[in-house]
């Protein structure tokens, strides 16, 4: 658990944070977000003691963190720096280890560990841990420094808008896999975000700040249902389109990039696919990006001969939505056929896949009664 | 005459010896003041600009008239030779740690702090290679001014500039060369042996070449 007991910050005469109390529940994912400059970086580097409180203390299992030996403090934080802290010089394999080298971990835990954090991460194989940050794309810089702070499996984790540099697609694709990971690791997470979408599609529990200050700490539903105050209710209605269930559209919740394969790849590979990707069926895809049937997992089963094409065991999908269909139409189709999840389809082109998790978060976000939605 | 016995009889060893000993010693003392000066100067900002104008100033005064002056005043010795290079030699060592230590930026720092690291881990594991771009350049300027500014100190003490202005006087062109072409050879030498050292010191992903253009211009 991770209190604040009246913290305030100063710099100056400028008062950064003005008497901050919070209690961060051990393994609950906390957002803070807000306008840029309203205090959260402050807020957070307090926690593992980059920044002190002027006044107040931080408590971090009930200890003060002030009273505590600052080097053993950090180590038991995981930490993702505002825009990539990837160090420049040094290899992925050897930005990862660090954190683990500095616990005095020997060679060959650090490399079994790293093997670890390679599959939970979906870090390329081959020579993907010998390349440098600079030759990264911003998705796998991203991965990297998260993974790092996972590395000596820390059981805080510090997250300043790690997902700041991410295309729109990928980033909701990462804040999936994110939520994934915490819900199986129970970390506790301080998460900045500047993105109120973000923020409520991932917290246990929001706060929102402005000018130094904390105007409404509570659970996401409760904030979009009563937000405190003038500020809090314009902050999240940006979120507007996400109000109403008729305005979501496939194309704003449908994962951009799902796993896909090729109708003359052998069933072998497309299994060990589905295994990497964590799936149980793949979308068939030929080069041109045509959309051609969906293989299942328990088709390839039953299949004897596993070094033929795919294209023998795939089937035409049951049903496909066009993009802008919308939520309310999107449900009755996964009702009616009984998917778990529907290709968005455009002109024959694959676009992505709405997940039936997908449709659930977003309307769990917006406090919808499911019954009412199906009464449209 | 056989070219080793000329040399040998201008006296070239000797000068040779204390000139590289000369041209050793500014380095080392360019660097253990320069970088120390570059650091401070990058953590208290406020001090960067008036030690940059004292030293550019300083540097400013032309190398040949300081030395007229520490002779009128008497100060004819290897310490004021060594005074007057490393003048010349300890501003690119301050500038170029500033500048490569200020181009870092806070994620970096905050990522090695956050993780635990000390403050001396941070600074050798973390600030020193990536600041190296800048610094390595830096110590290479500081390099080969030193090995021109000690072929001008020694004029009046041994080292290769005696060489040379005692060949001047002498009218004697072979003495001359005795003193200008090892001079010569030096700075190539250096300036050699630096890029070695860049190659070196520098990691590898820091020595692409849109960073190398960063220090080219000062
Ligand atoms: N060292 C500092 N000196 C002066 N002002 C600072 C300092 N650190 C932060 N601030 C100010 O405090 C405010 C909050 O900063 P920060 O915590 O980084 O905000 P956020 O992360 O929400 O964008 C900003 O207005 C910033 O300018
Ligand atoms: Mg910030």
């Amino acid at each position: 658990m991770i209190q604040f007991e009246h913290v305030s910050k100063s710099v100056g005469s400028k008062t950064v944070l003005t008497d901050i109390d919070l209690v961060i529940p051990t393994g609950e994912l906390v957002v803070l977000a807000g306008p840029s400059g309203c205090g959260k970086t402050t807020t957070l580097k307090m926690i593992n003691r980059l920044i002190a409180p002027t006044k107040g203390r931080v408590l971090v299992d009930d200890r003060d963190v002030a009273s505590r030996p600052v080097l053993a403090l950090r180590q038991g934080m995981g930490y993702v720096t505002q825009h990539t802290g990837l160090f420049e010089h040094l290899t992925v394999r050897e930005n990862l280890a660090l954190p683990a080298q500095l616990a005095h971990w020997d060679a060959p835990a650090i490399e079994r560990r790293l093997a670890q954090l390679a599959e939970q991460f979906s870090l390329p194989k081959g020579g993907f841990f010998d390349s440098y940050p600079y030759q990264l794309s911003a998705v796998e810089k991203q991965r990297v420094c998260i993974a790092r702070a996972f590395v000596a499996d820390p059981a805080v984790l510090l997250m300043d808008d790690p997902f700041a540099a991410l295309e729109p697609g990928e980033r909701s694709r990462m804040q999936d896999e994110f939520v994934t990971m915490q819900a199986l690791s129970r970390k506790t997470v301080v998460f900045i975000t500047s993105q109120i979408e973000e923020a409520i599609k991932i917290a246990d529990r929001l706060c929102i700040m402005e000018k130094g200050h904390v105007l409404q700490y509570d659970k996401p539903e409760e904030i979009l249902k009563n937000p405190r105050d003038g500020f809090v209710r314009e902050f999240v209605g940006r979120n507007r389109i996400f109000t109403n269930p008729e305005e979501i559209c496939a194309r704003d919740i449908m994962l951009t990039r799902p796993a896909t394969t090729h109708p003359e790849v052998p069933m072998l590979k497309g299994m060990e696919k589905m295994r990497l990707a964590k799936v149980d069926s793949l979308l068939v895809v030929d080069e041109d990006g045509y959309f051609l049937g969906i293989v299942r997992a328990e088709h390839v089963h039953r299949c004897d001969n596993k070094e033929e094409a795919i294209k023998s065991v795939m089937r035409e999908a049951r049903v496909t939505v066009r993009p802008d269909e919308t939520v309310p139409q999107l449900l009755a189709k996964i009702r009616r056929y009984r998917v778990n999840n529907i290709p968005v389809v455009e002109e024959n082109r694959l676009l992505g896949l709405i997940t039936n998790s997908s449709i659930v978060t977003i309307l769990s976000q917006q406090s919808i009664n499911l019954e009412e939605v199906e009464g449209l | 005459m056989n070219l080793l016995s000329f040399l040998t009889s201008v006296g070239f060893w000797p000068a040779l010896a204390q000139q590289i000993l000369l041209i050793l010693l500014t380095v080392v003392l360019a660097l253990a003041v320069g970088l120390p000066l570059g650091f401070a100067s990058y953590k208290y900002h406020a001090l960067t600009p008036p030690l940059i104008g004292l030293v550019n100033l300083l540097q400013t005064l032309p190398a040949f008239a300081v030395l007229g002056l520490f002779m009128a005043l008497g100060l004819q010795n290897f310490t004021t030779s060594l005074l007057l290079a490393f003048l010349y030699t300890v501003l690119p060592v301050i500038f170029g740690t500033e500048k490569g230590l200020r181009r870092i930026g806070r994620p970096p720092i905050d990522a090695a702090l956050g993780m635990g690291m000390t403050g001396w881990q941070v600074l050798y594991r973390v600030l020193l290679p990536l600041a190296s771009p800048q610094i390595l350049p830096g110590v290479r300027r500081a390099v080969i001014t030193a090995v021109g500014t000690t072929t001008l100190a020694t004029l009046h003490g041994g080292g290769l500039g005696v060489l040379i202005l005692d060949g001047i006087y002498a009218g004697d062109a072979q003495r001359v060369l005795a003193g200008a072409v090892p001079a010569c050879l030096l700075v190539l030498a250096a300036n050699g042996g630096m890029a070695l050292l860049h190659r070196r010191f520098v990691p590898a992903p820091l020595r692409r070449k849109e960073q190398r253009e960063v220090f080219i211009k000062k």
